[in-house]
């Protein structure tokens, strides 16, 4: 009887002890978890993004992010808000990975979206839609800034199914088909949201950039006229110098020149309007210099609005950001909360 | 890579509490027998968290740590800072434990003690950038506004600042005419012949970072009894045509005959590599030159500048998709490098734009008119397209040649937002043309290959050419294009600029 109940206890053990490791390796992820998000909570930023960096390294890819919405699943029902610190937390190891890890950066980025996406399954409520398309929009905007356009695609893609007509993801979106060749979609996405804020400078531009390749040429320069003649930011430079190329493009020398140096005027350290300026001069037959020392006095000022164009667009992302560093310290508590953790505190000098 | 932080003994700062608990109640569920184990495992589990290196973490202390480490930490914390090593020293060190609590007022508070700030960047960057200088103030003493100033004037500027004064440089019309590294602020710069009215610009910088500007203008002398001198001149380079290596024949006047527009122009002047040279060097500092290539091509340019003769002249442009650094021209000297290859790379290729301006600044200079670039160039932020620098090139007598560091050994299609592909590829193999139509040509460096050989081939190549001089008939100064053919003895090709517009 002893024997048999010590094979029956042996094998036993032997069936438990495949399923036992994965759940220990399950819990020593998930507590691994906790204590990142713990210390992220409490404010200490950086030791919390090294034991996520240590984590992510170690651990196999499927299992980690299963490991990470379990967690998130477990607190996420008791306070939703949790999850977006959890999310943010991961946005920003995105950001540090992205560059030189791009397995881990590719799971950082999916399972900050899932986390998103855990909290709109939570919480229905407008204010927490509206915040979880600003966050994935966020995410959207660093991975497009990282030349990771599908990732980008596909992110603003579930922001404009949260919040339809999100100005960053529809910005951001025209800027991929602007990549992609695609000016007619590009114009379409763009045209209701200079509709609805007509304050939106960069998208009014991109908007009149579009109509001119698609030759819708009258309402694009009109479009480029009136940016051209307001702001004082790189929207107007860049106006001027599409406009300009118009009107030299139909002889009208001096009616580019003419924007050119208007836009020059409240604009000095734009480095490209006094090339331009230059040629457009020239090929009028006129003799007006090429001064570069503007330019010299310039330093560190001279921005190219040309080269502001080219890289993913911001100016929408901007006030999102900053509208998500205000909700961070709340989520950030929630997250301490559900945790058991202290919440941050300024930190005091030593 | 994020360093780890160091392991301490200290205690956690935090509690870890639901998933251990669910862990325990697991183990109540599978039994009493099994009780004791769960719970001995639960207590493995906190013990192990407990125990793992740098669970947690006392505050990072910075303060005496060189800047440079800080930063790289922040960085690695998510910042996205960018910096340059001439305002981040290495031998900085922090000097106050920041307070913050947020890596953006970490950052600003490890930068303060050392005048330095941030700026939000493209792409939500952060760049460090000079806190404000102390003041600086400069103004031109002479000439004065309205005065009469012909052939060589004397320019002097007062610089009034508590800082020590990097430079003065000096500009006409706003083109770069000297640089002065010490006082008296003064220097003597010719004034272009042309008529109207002349811009000088004084722009002094100092060692801090601290720059002012001051302008006046004057008047010119207009010579309305002009010589018109119409020679033209002709650089022709000869090699062997293909499948024959090595130094082509000597040849001599009789074996060249110029066309132009199919006529066939009688030679009035005749040498070889004699005349001066007006070199332009255009270095591109963009970011995708970072590192080791930027200064491989300071290096070679170093190396070039030493080849050129004590009668030849150039000047340095830094470039990225805004000009880093400009010198006036002047003695081929290496010391024209000097405070320049600190330039740290930044920023996109502007490459049309930056041509552009080295082709407007030969246009003054007298002989030999050259543009040596340099650049891995793939231009997505010029504002002027090559269609427009074909323009510029029919109306210039400089030549182009492009060093071009291929990294996609020939593959170069891309997207950009102004244009896609196969846009991109048709306005490269445009700027191709203009460069080989200019004189000059392209040649295209494989990663790791020996940038000051490609320099001296260049140079060689220089010295090797032929000059040809004729005087064209019935000039109409209408703008009209004279396209040139010359011809010389079978098996040897030749290249030249492929005409010129009578203007």
């Amino acid at each position: 009887m002893r024997r048999f109940l010590t094979c029956a206890l042996l094998l036993a053990l032997a069936a438990a002890v495949p399923a036992g490791a994965a759940f220990r390796e399950q819990s020593k992820l998930e507590a691994a978890y906790r204590r990142a998000l713990g210390a992220w909570a409490a404010g200490q930023d950086e030791d919390a993004l090294a034991q996520l960096q240590r984590l992510d390294q170690d651990g196999e890819v499927g299992r980690l992010e299963r490991a990470k919405l379990a967690v998130g699943k477990a607190f996420g029902r008791r306070n939703p808000a949790a999850l977006l610190a959890a999310a943010a937390l991961e946005e920003r190891a995105y950001l540090v990975y992205a560059s030189r890890r791009p397995t881990m950066a590719a799971e950082a980025r999916h399972t900050a979206a899932a986390l998103v996406e855990l909290h709109a399954s939570l919480d229905r409520a407008p204010a927490a839609r509206t915040a979880d398309a600003a966050m994935l929009a966020s995410l959207a905007g660093s991975a497009a800034a990282g030349s990771q356009q599908s990732a980008a695609e596909d992110l603003y893609n579930r922001v404009l199914a949260l919040v339809p007509r999100q100005p960053a993801a529809l910005l951001g979106l025209a800027a991929i088909h602007e990549l992609h060749a695609q000016y007619a979609e590009a114009a379409e996405l763009l045209a209701p949201l200079v509709v609805e804020h007509p304050d939106a400078r960069e998208a009014r531009l991109r908007l009149a950039v579009n109509e001119l390749r698609l030759g819708r040429r009258e309402r694009a320069e009109t479009n480029l006229r009136k940016l051209a003649g307001d702001g004082v930011d790189w929207v107007r430079s860049l106006a001027a110098q599409e406009l300009a190329k118009v009107l030299a493009a139909r002889g009208d020398f001096a009616g580019a020149g003419a924007t050119i140096d208007a836009a020059a005027a409240v604009l000095p350290c734009d480095p490209s309007l006094p090339v331009q300026a230059a040629l457009v001069a020239e090929r009028a037959g006129g003799a007006t210099p090429l001064d570069l020392s503007t330019l010299g006095a310039c330093g560190e000022a001279a921005e190219s609005a040309r080269a502001r164009y080219t890289h993913a667009p911001s100016s929408e992302l901007v006030p999102l950001r900053r509208d998500i560093a205000a909700g961070e310290r709340e989520w950030r508590q929630a997250l301490a909360g559900v945790l058991g953790v202290v919440a941050a505190q300024p930190r005091v000098s030593e | 890579m994020i360093a780890a932080p160091e392991a301490t003994p200290s205690p956690p700062s935090f509690t870890v509490a639901p998933d251990v608990g669910r862990a325990a109640a697991f183990g109540r569920r599978s039994g009493r027998r099994h009780a004791a184990l769960a719970a001995s495992l639960a207590a493995l589990v906190i013990v192990a968290a407990i125990a793992t290196p740098g669970a947690a973490q006392l505050p990072r202390r910075y303060l005496g740590m060189p800047l440079v480490e800080a930063l790289a930490r922040l960085q690695e914390q998510g910042l996205r800072i960018i910096y340059s090593s001439d305002l981040v020293h290495a031998d900085m060190k922090v000097v106050k434990e920041p307070t913050g609590t947020w890596l953006h007022d970490v950052l600003a508070q490890l930068l303060e003690p050392h005048g330095l700030a941030v700026r939000v960047g493209p792409g939500g960057s952060l760049l460090v950038v000079r806190a404000g200088p102390p003041p600086v103030t400069v103004r031109l003493t002479s000439p004065v506004a309205g005065e009469v100033t012909t052939g060589e004037v004397e320019v002097t500027a007062e610089v009034d600042t508590t800082e020590r004064v990097a430079f003065v440089d000096f500009f006409v019309n706003g083109w770069p005419a000297a640089r002065v590294k010490q006082a008296p602020w003064s220097a003597r710069i010719t004034v272009p012949d042309e008529g109207g009215s002349c811009r000088f610009t004084v722009v002094a910088r100092t060692a801090g970072g601290g720059r002012a500007s001051d302008s006046v203008i004057t008047r010119r002398v207009v010579h309305e009894d002009r010589v018109e001198v119409a020679l033209r001149q002709v650089y022709v380079s000869a090699s062997w045509d293909r499948g024959r290596f090595g130094a082509p024949p000597e040849l001599g006047v009789g074996d060249f005959h110029v066309f132009e527009r199919g006529v066939m122009q009688p030679l009035a002047t005749f040498g070889r590599g004699d005349t001066p040279i007006s070199a332009l060097l255009l270095i591109d500092a963009s970011e995708s030159m970072r590192g080791a290539e930027l200064q491989a091509a300071f290096d070679a340019a170093r190396q070039f500048l030493r080849q050129l003769a004590p009668e030849d002249e150039a000047a340095v442009m830094v470039f990225a998709d805004r000009v880093l650094t400009l010198t006036p021209f002047g003695p081929p000297e290496p010391g024209l490098l000097e405070g320049i290859e600190g330039t740290a790379a930044s920023g996109g290729t502007a490459l049309d734009d930056h041509l552009y301006a080295a082709l407007r600044l030969l246009d003054e200079r007298p002989g030999r008119r050259i543009v040596l670039l340099l650049s891995d160039g793939a231009d997505v932020t010029s504002t002027l397209t090559a269609a427009d620098l074909r323009w510029k090139v029919e109306r210039s007598d400089a030549s182009i040649y492009w060093l071009r560091l291929d990294r996609t050994r020939g593959e170069r299609s891309f997207a950009s937002a102004w244009r896609d592909a196969e846009g991109n590829d048709r306005e490269f193999r445009e700027l191709a043309e203009v460069v080989e139509d200019s004189g000059g040509r392209i040649e295209a460096l494989l990663p790791g290959v020996d940038l000051a050989k490609a320099f001296t081939g260049v140079m060689a190549e220089l010295r090797a050419q032929y000059v040809l001089g004729y005087y064209p008939r019935d000039l109409k100064r209408d703008g009209s294009w004279r396209s040139l053919e010359v011809r010389t003895m079978p098996g040897v090709r030749l290249r030249y600029r492929a005409g010129w517009v009578d203007r």
